[in-house]
């Protein structure tokens, strides 16, 4: 293994052991990171910058349940910045509210949708 | 699955991660270098979590979010008359308490209004008061967010935010009333024990409270007991606010400080558009500024059909029993119907009386099918005033709280 790989290995260590809920220090490579689909986020460009700086406060659960235009996203990053400890996203912001405005978008819904049901069951019971 | 790592007792930093089988070199990318001179009890870097461990909840329980920890019930999980704790829901705004010390615990009441503050023991508080139990209902503001157009952010809720367990503690009022309250007291805040999910000592997770009027009522309790056990630590323990029919995020779990207010409480979520809705109703998607919007109290009349599962096919019968719930907040519910032809005609449901103020109300019907083929069963509560359950999603609010809608099973007859 080389040693830059492992500098980087140690590093990444260490920034775990140490920080809380901090940003990333410095340009974030992508490359470095891990794969993202293990998260359940979807893999599309952005995702690893998605997961630097949301995932070290919350679930990535509380981003893939949600749905919100471009605005609304930052309107959330604007919100956690005020009242979360959320860190300046630098240029990084744009990427990421790409990334989650194309593929954590409203689609359009009814009021009422038809019920779903997973499996259909014999009930058992006679009246 | 969360990576951490504990020193000195502090949580210095987690991640957490979905998928199960995953290596600290799958995270990384990376080999682990030395990994075989990790030492044997060395509190990994990565312990992987599953919300279920430790937690004794039903496997069919729904989780919505893992950091912080949100887990809601699905329909037929709630047909207990009582819900068992392996049932309630759980919110979480904050990472919950890694372990309470019972013993050293104590509750520390103060603030502008409280005339004698001063602090009790658990014991204290058991020995000193008159204990109560009552069967009382919470349900979280945001349940049935997830059927909000244009969507509400937050935790995507179905139906399952609610319960009905049976609450052991001493009155609020009773506590108060020993501090001593002051004429200007406005409103009683709540202080907790969780972490602030940026683990910023300074801040805070969650700190909200009700109203002295809401304070005053007889099952508006300090809480320490659920189900005739003590209190489960991801429901509060030792001790916790049950305020019955008011959003549940009014009901502070991990109490350690009340503080009786010469104000209107503005500590987290209290303020902005946090559990709160427009003070005017609003058309969907509307942006609302922080300064029109009001604080939810009372939640609003509505029901659970709990019985049966949705999805029952009948087969060699066109009967069916169903059951469920209906409460109203902080009023009774009047009558439950049920229809069968998506609302065009109603039937009456045989509707029990509370057991106490502020508990729900079971139904049941005996339903009879003309023929076969698919239906849905909607029921539709109604409150002491004559007020109904909307079929469909009522009031669009900018952070998707109160939709009472009417709950709907799917049967076919075949």
């Amino acid at each position: 293994m080389k040693a830059g790989l492992i500098s980087t290995f140690l590093l990444l260590l260490l920034s775990f052991l140490l920080m809380k809920c901090d940003p990333p220090k410095g340009k974030v490579k992508e490359a470095t990171l891990p794969d993202s689909t293990m998260l359940g986020l979807i893999d599309d460009t952005g995702v690893l910058l998605v997961l630097q700086h949301c995932n070290a406060c919350h679930s990535t659960q509380l981003i893939s349940q949600n749905r919100m235009t471009k605005v609304g996203w930052k309107s959330t990053i604007q919100w956690m910045q005020a009242t979360q400890n959320l860190w300046d996203l630098g240029e990084d912001e744009a990427i990421i509210l790409t990334y989650l405005a194309k593929n954590y978008a409203p689609s359009a819904i009814g009021r009422r949708q038809s019920l779903v049901v997973e499996q259909w069951y014999a009930l058992d019971e006679k009246n | 699955m969360y990576i951490c790592c504990v020193s000195n007792g502090v949580m210095k930093r987690r991640i957490f991660l979905r998928q199960t089988g995953l290596g600290l070199s799958g995270l990384l990318g990376l080999e682990v270098v030395f990994a075989s001179s990790m030492p044997k009890d060395y509190v990994p870097l990565m312990d992987r979590q599953d919300p279920f461990k430790n937690l004794n909840k039903h496997k069919q329980m729904i989780v919505l979010n893992d950091r912080p920890l949100n887990m809601e019930a699905q329909a037929h999980l709630l047909n207990d008359d009582v819900t068992p704790a392996d049932k309630m829901f759980v919110r979480n705004n904050g990472i919950t308490p890694e372990k309470i010390d019972v013993k050293d615990w104590r509750l520390v009441i103060d603030g502008e209004s409280a005339l004698n503050g001063r602090s009790f023991t658990l014991d204290e508080l058991k020995t000193t008061f008159d204990s109560y139990t009552y069967q009382l209902v919470l349900e979280c503001g945001g349940n049935g967010r997830s059927e909000f157009n244009p969507p509400a952010k937050g935790n995507q809720w179905t139906i399952g935010a609610v319960s009905c367990a049976q609450w052991t503690g001493v009155r609020l009022r009773d506590v108060l009333e020993r501090i001593g309250v002051k004429e200007d007291a406005v409103y009683l805040a709540y202080h907790s024990r969780d972490q602030h999910l940026s683990g910023d000592s300074k801040k805070e997770a969650i700190s909200r409270g009700i109203p002295i009027s809401k304070v005053m009522m007889d099952e508006t309790l300090l809480a320490y007991q659920m189900n005739e056990e003590d209190l489960p630590l991801i429901h509060g323990q030792p001790l916790r606010l049950v305020v019955g029919g008011w959003p549940a995020s009014a009901s502070g779990k991990w109490l350690e400080r009340l503080s009786i207010r010469n104000i209107v409480h503005d500590g987290a979520k209290m303020g902005g558009q946090a559990y709160r809705i427009p003070c005017e109703t609003v058309a969907p998607g509307t942006p609302v500024s922080d300064k029109d919007m009001c604080i939810i109290e009372s939640m609003p009349i509505k029901s659970l059909l709990t019985y049966p599962k949705s999805g029952a096919l009948l087969e060699n019968q066109k009967n069916l029993e169903i059951r469920g719930h209906a409460w109203a907040g902080e009023l009774a519910v009047s009558a439950v119907h049920y229809s069968i032809d998506f609302g065009a005609t109603w039937d009456v449901c045989h509707l029990s009386a509370p057991i106490n103020r502020l508990a729900w109300q079971h139904f049941n019907a005996e339903i009879q099918f003309p023929k076969k083929g698919y239906y849905e069963v909607w029921v539709r509560a109604r409150d002491q005033n004559g007020v109904d359950q909307p079929m469909i999603l009522p009031g669009w609010n900018p952070k998707g709280y109160l939709n009472n809608a009417c709950h709907r099973i799917a049967i076919k007859v075949v």
